[in-house]
C-alpha cells in the first residue's frame, strides 16, 4: 500500500549538509504495524515528516519516491498534499500538551479536522455526533463532557487519546505515530497501545510507529525496521528482529536493555557515541562502535541485502 | 560528623516527611477574588531508610513525588514537616561545619544532562568548584584530581578544557557524575540519571554507576520510572504513588510477588521482550481518572483506579505500611 | 597537546594554554561574525570614531568651542557659497565654530550615555538578579517600585526632577539613573527566573556554594548577554534624552557645548542659518543610529551563538 523508494532528506545547516535520511526504502502493507526503531538522531522522526512533506527548514527532501495509492506523494504540491494529510494519512505526535491548541476546546479541535476534509455538506449536528462518537471510540467516558474541556483540563493520557481521535476522524488508511507514548507514564502507555491495537484490528488501519523502546515494538508491531545514522540497517518481522538479530547494532541494542527476570545477565553497552550526521565517515556508519568489524567495512558504501523474504540487513557479514 | 550508623546499618533515615507546595493567590486574590491557597501535596508522609552500601530504587510515575523526595534527601528542599537524619544527625539542625560535612557525604546527580552543567564553564572549572568546596585550592592538586576523576568516568585528559556543549548527553552525564564524586561522597541521590539518554548510552551509564559503586563504596538512592532499570540496579525497591509509598521490598521479591494492586498494575504494564506466544500475560489496565496531587481525596491515593478495593475504608483512611514478609512492606487495606 | 608532562608545572601550563587558546578562538569567531554583519560593522566603526574624537577633542578641534567672535557670526558650512574650509560647518549666532562645538559636544553626550548606563546597568542588574533568585518579599517590593517608576514617562519625569534639583552635569546623571535602573532590573530578573529552572544551579547548591557566589559566578555569566545588548541600546537612548533636556534648557547649561542646546539656540535662525541647528542634529542622528546598529548586531551575534552552543 505504501512504498518508499530511496528517500533522501538533507538538512542544509551552517555546519554543512546533514544527511538525515540517506536512501531509505520501505514497504507497508494493509493493516500492518511497522515499527521504526532507532536512537536519537537516526532520522526516524524525519522519515515520518518526509512522508507528509512536513520537513522543517532547513531540511529538504532531495530524492526518492513515496508511492501511495498509485501516486508519488513527493511530487505533489503543498495544496495537493493537504488532501492527504489528516485525511488518508494521519499523524500523532509525541507531546500531546504542545500539539493540542490550548485555547480551543478539544471537541472543537476534533471537529476542525472533520471540517477541513469534508467533501459534502454535513449538518453541524451530524458533525458533532461524529465527534462524540470518535471520543467514545478512543475510550473516553462521558463524551459530552469531554467535548467541552480544554486540553489543560485533561490528563496526558486523555490528551493523547484526543490526538488519536483527531487522527482517526477521517478514517485514514495509515496512521503515523511519532513516539506517541514516550511522554506518558507506563500505565497510561499500556492503555494507549491497547487503543491503537484495537484501531488496527477493528478498522484495519496500518500504523508506522516510531519509537526507541524495543519493548513497545515487541508487543505491538508486526514488522520492524531498525535505523542508524539515516539509513535502515535491518528489517524483518518482530520475532526475527527480537530473537534473531543479525546486524551488530541491533544485537548490541538488545544486549544493552536490562530485562526483568533475567537478573544474572549483565547488560553490555555499545561503546562510543551516536555519530555526527554532518561528518559521516565513508563506509559503514557503525564501524567505530562495532565489535565485529573488518577493515573492508570502512571502504565503500554497504548496501541493504535481502537475506530472506522480508528480511534485509546492511552489513558485510551477510554479503 | 561522627561515624555513627543507626540500627540495622541505616545511613539515611526519613521519618514522616511531608512536602507541601502552597500557592497563595496574594493579597488581591484573597480579598477581591476570594481565592484560597492551593496546596500541592508532593510528598505526604513517607518513612524510608537507606542502608549503607545498598542501592535503594525509588520508582513511581509522574506526580508520585519521587524527585521531591530525592531532593529533600540531598537537602535541596526543606521539608514541610518530618525529619531526615543522616548518620544519626538531624539534617536540618546541622551547624555550618556539620552542613559542610553533609555536603561532602551526600551528593546528587540530575536527570537532564543538558541543563545540569553550567554552559559557561569548562569541565575543569565545573569540577574545580567542587574541589574548592572541599578545601582543595591548590591548582596543581586540583588538576591532578580532576584528571583522575575524569578518567574514572570514562573521559580523557583532553576533555577537561572543553565546554559542555561540545559533549553528547551521555558524556555530560559522566561529567555530572565526576562532579559529584569530586566531593568524595558516600551517598548519591541519582535522580533519573539515565531517563534522558538513548538506550545504548543508558547501558553505559548504568554500568559506570555500578562500577563506581564498587570502587568508591557508594550508597545510591536511585530514582527512576523505568522498571527494567530499577530491577537491574537496585537491591531494594520502594514504589511511590501520589506522595506516598505503596510498597517496599527486596528487588526480586517485589518483581516476583507484588502484593499491592498498584505495583501489580505497574509491572503488568511494562512492555516486555519475552516470547510472543508466552506474552499472553494478564495485562491489568487501570480505569478511572488519575487524581492530581492538588486535589487528593482522603484515604488511599490509589482508590480512584484500584481494582481490588476493600470497601469504604479505602476512601477514608490511608493504610499504614505493614510488613507482610521479611523486608516486604505494603500500604494496603487488604492486609488484615 | 602532547601526552608527556615532565613536571606538574608543565601540566598546569598546558591546561592554562589550552584554555586561553579556546577563549581566543571564541573571541576571534565573534569578531568575524561582527565583520560579517555589515551594518553592525559600520555602526561599530562610527561609534569608535566618535569615541576617539571625543577623547582627543582638544587636539582635533580647530578652535576653542567657547570662543565667540562678533565678526565671524553666521558663516555657512564650507560647501555653501560664503563658507570656507576654515570653519568646516560654519559658525553659530555668536561666532563660535560649530565643528569644534560638535566635537566637544560629543564628549558630553558620550559621557552622559556611558556613565548613566554603567551606574544604572550595574545597579539594576544586581538588584534584578537578587530579586529573581531570592524571590519573596524582597522581590515583591522591588518589583512594585519598578512598576511604579515605569509608569512615568522618562522625559517628563526627568524634567520634573530637574526642576527640583536644578540643572548641571551631576544632577543630570543622578536623575537619569534614578529611573533607568528599572529596565535592567526587569530584564535581569526575568532572565534569572528563567535560568533558575536549570539544574546546574541546584547542583551548585548541592555542592554547598553560597548564594551570592552562585548568583555572581554561576548565573550572571549566563544571563549577561541580553543585558549587554540592552546596555548598548540604552546608551543611544540616554544620549537622546540628554539632548532633549539640554534642548529644553535643562541638563547641561550653556556655554558648555551640548548638542541639544546647540539645536535649541539655532531654532530662531532655521530659515536663514539652518546649519546651526542642523549640523548638531545630524551628528546626533548619526551617533545614535550607529549605536543602535551596533547593539542590534551584538544581539544577533550573541543570541544565536548561545543557541548553537
Amino acid at each position: 500500500m505504501l512504498k518508499i523508494n530511496n528517500l533522501c532528506t538533507n538538512f542544509f545547516t551552517y555546519r554543512g549538509i546533514v544527511k538525515a535520511i540517506d536512501g531509505l526504502s520501505l514497504e507497508l502493507n494493509e493493516g500492518e504495524v511497522l515499527g521504526l526503531v532507532g536512537e536519537s538522531g537516526c532520522g526516524k522522526s524525519v522519515t515520518l515528516l518526509s512522508l507528509l512533506g512536513l520537513v522543517p527548514y532547513p531540511g529538504k527532501i532531495t530524492g526518492g519516491e513515496v508511492w501511495f495509492e498509485e501516486e508519488n506523494l513527493l511530487k505533489k504540491s503543498s495544496k495537493e498534499m493537504r488532501h492527504f494529510r489528516g485525511n488518508k494519512i494521519s499523524m500523532i505526535f509525541q507531546d500531546p500538551m504542545t500539539t493540542l491548541n490550548p485555547v480551543f476546546r478539544v471537541g472543537e479541535q476534533i471537529r476542525e479536522s472533520l471540517n477541513v476534509h469534508k467533501n459534502k455538506k454535513i449538518s453541524k449536528n451530524a458533525e458533532k455526533e461524529k465527534v462524540l462518537k470518535l471520543i467514545k471510540d478512543v475510550g473516553l467516558p462521558s463524551p459530552e463532557q469531554i467535548y467541552q474541556q480544554y486540553p489543560h483540563q485533561l490528563s496526558g493520557g486523555m490528551q493523547q487519546r484526543i490526538l488519536i481521535a483527531i487522527a482517526l476522524s477521517c478514517n485514514p488508511k495509515i496512521i503515523l505515530a511519532d513516539e506517541p507514548t514516550t511522554a506518558l507514564d507506563v500505565t497510561v502507555q499500556a492503555q494507549i497501545l491497547d487503543l491503537l491495537r484495537k484501531i488496527n484490528n477493528d478498522f484495519g488501519t496500518a500504523i508506522i510507529m516510531v519509537t526507541h523502546d524495543l519493548g513497545v515494538v515487541a508487543e505491538f508491531c508486526h514488522k520492524v525496521a531498525v535505523m542508524y545514522a539515516g539509513k535502515i540497517i535491518e528489517t524483518g518481522s518482530v520475532e526475527q528482529i527480537i530473537f534473531n538479530p543479525k546486524h551488530p547494532y541491533t544485537q548490541g541494542l538488545l544486549k544493552s536493555i536490562p530485562r526483568i527476570g533475567d537478573k544474572n545477565s549483565k547488560i553490555q553497552s555499545i561503546p562510543g557515541d551516536v555519530p555526527d550526521l554532518a561528518a559521516l565517515p565513508s563506509g559503514c556508519a557503525f564501524y567505530p562502535r562495532c565489535s565485529k568489524s573488518i577493515p573492508d567495512c570502512q571502504k565503500d558504501e554497504i548496501l541493504l541485502k535481502v537475506i530472506e523474504k522480508g528480511r534485509q540487513v546492511r552489513c558485510l557479514l551477510y554479503s | 560528623m561522627e561515624n555513627k550508623l543507626e540500627n540495622n546499618n541505616v545511613l539515611l533515615n526519613i521519618k514522616n516527611i511531608k512536602k507541601y507546595f502552597v500557592k497563595s493567590p496574594g493579597f488581591f486574590g484573597k480579598i477581591l477574588a476570594k481565592q484560597k491557597n492551593v496546596t500541592l501535596k508532593a510528598v505526604d508522609g513517607i518513612d524510608l531508610q537507606v542502608k549503607n552500601r545498598e542501592v535503594l530504587g525509588l520508582v513511581g510515575e509522574s506526580g508520585s513525588g519521587k524527585t521531591t523526595l530525592g531532593k529533600m534527601a540531598a537537602n535541596l528542599y526543606v521539608p514541610t514537616s518530618g525529619s531526615i537524619t543522616y548518620r544519626g544527625e538531624d539534617v536540618h539542625k546541622l551547624s555550618k561545619n556539620g552542613m559542610k560535612k553533609f555536603r561532602n557525604n551526600v551528593q546528587i546527580v540530575f536527570q537532564n544532562p543538558y541543563s545540569s552543567l553550567n554552559p559557561r564553564k569548562s569541565v575543569r572549572e565545573i569540577i574545580a568548584v567542587a574541589l574548592q568546596m572541599r578545601g582543595i585550592n591548590h591548582a596543581i592538586e586540583q588538576d591532578n584530581l580532576i584528571i583522575d576523576l575524569i578518567s574514572r568516568v570514562g573521559l580523557t585528559k583532553r576533555d577537561i578544557v572543553k565546554y559542555p556543549h561540545q559533549f553528547s548527553g551521555g558524556q555530560r552525564q559522566r561529567i555530572s557524575i565526576a562532579r559529584s564524586l569530586a566531593m568524595n561522597p558516600e551517598f548519591i541521590v541519582a535522580d533519573e540519571p539515565v531517563s534522558a539518554l538513548d538506550v545504548s548510552i543508558q547501558a553505559q551509564i548504568i554500568n559506570l554507576m555500578e562500577k563506581l559503586k564498587e570502587e568508591f563504596n557508594l550508597t545510591y538512592l536511585f530514582i527512576a520510572h523505568d522498571l527494567s532499570v530499577i530491577n537491574y540496579i537496585s537491591d531494594r525497591v520502594a514504589v511511590m504513588y501520589l506522595g506516598k509509598i505503596m510498597e517496599i521490598a527486596p528487588t526480586d521479591e517485589l518483581f516476583q510477588f507484588p502484593y499491592h494492586p498498584y505495583t501489580q498494575a505497574l509491572l503488568s504494564a511494562i512492555p516486555t521482550l519475552g516470547r510472543k506466544s508466552v506474552q499472553k500475560k494478564k495485562r491489568i489496565l487501570l480505569k478511572g481518572r488519575v487524581p492530581t496531587p492538588i486535589d487528593l481525596p482522603p484515604g488511599c491515593p490509589f482508590q480512584t483506579r484500584c481494582f481490588a478495593k476493600v470497601g469504604k475504608i479505602c476512601e477514608e483512611e490511608m493504610p499504614p505500611l505493614v510488613e507482610v514478609s521479611k523486608g516486604h512492606q505494603i500500604a494496603c487495606h487488604r492486609v488484615k | 597537546m602532547t601526552e608527556l608532562f615532565v613536571t606538574q608545572k608543565d601540566l598546569q601550563k598546558n591546561i592554562k594554554f589550552n584554555e586561553k587558546k579556546i577563549w581566543w578562538k571564541n573571541f576571534k569567531h565573534s569578531l568575524r561574525e561582527l565583520i560579517k554583519c555589515r551594518t553592525a560593522f559600520i555602526g561599530t566603526i562610527i561609534v569608535l570614531t566618535f569615541i576617539l574624537v571625543a577623547v582627543v577633542a582638544p587636539v582635533i578641534a580647530p578652535y576653542d568651542p567657547l570662543k565667540a567672535s562678533i565678526i565671524k557670526r553666521f558663516i555657512p558650512p564650507f560647501w555653501i557659497e560664503g563658507g570656507s574650509t576654515t570653519y568646516l560647518f560654519g559658525t553659530d549666532e555668536i561666532g563660535r565654530d560649530i565643528f569644534s562645538r560638535i566635537i566637544y559636544g560629543a564628549r558630553v553626550s558620550l559621557l552622559v550615555g556611558l556613565i548613566t548606563v554603567s551606574i544604572s546597568g550595574v545597579l539594576g542588574t544586581v538588584l534584578g538578579a537578587m530579586a529573581g533568585y531570592y524571590g519573596g518579599r524582597f522581590d515583591s517590593i522591588l518589583s512594585r517600585i519598578a512598576d511604579l517608576l515605569l509608569s512615568f514617562p522618562d522625559l517628563i519625569f526627568a524634567i520634573f526632577l530637574m526642576a527640583i534639583t536644578g540643572p548641571g552635569f551631576f544632577n543630570l546623571i543622578l536623575i537619569l539613573c534614578f529611573k533607568s535602573w528599572v529596565n535592567f532590573f526587569r530584564l535581569s530578573r526575568g532572565e534569572m527566573i528563567s535560568e533558575k529552572t536549570k539544574e546546574y544551579i541546584e547542583a551548585a547548591q548541592a555542592l554547598g556554594e553560597s548564594n551570592s557566589k552562585i548568583i555572581f559566578k554561576e548565573i550572571l555569566p549566563n544571563i549577561i548577554h541580553s543585558l549587554l545588548v540592552l546596555a548598548t541600546l540604552r546608551v543611544g537612548y540616554f544620549i537622546i534624552l540628554e539632548a532633549s533636556l539640554s534642548f529644553l534648557g535643562l541638563g547641561i547649561q550653556p556655554p558648555t557645548p551640548a548638542w541639544g542646546s546647540m539645536i535649541n539656540s539655532g531654532r530662531a535662525f532655521m530659515l536663514t542659518s539652518w546649519w546651526i541647528s542642523t549640523m548638531p542634529g545630524i551628528a546626533l542622528l548619526v551617533l545614535v543610529l550607529s549605536i543602535n546598529l551596533l547593539g542590534e548586531g551584538l544581539r544577533d551575534i550573541l543570541d544565536p551563538r548561545l543557541k548553537l552552543e
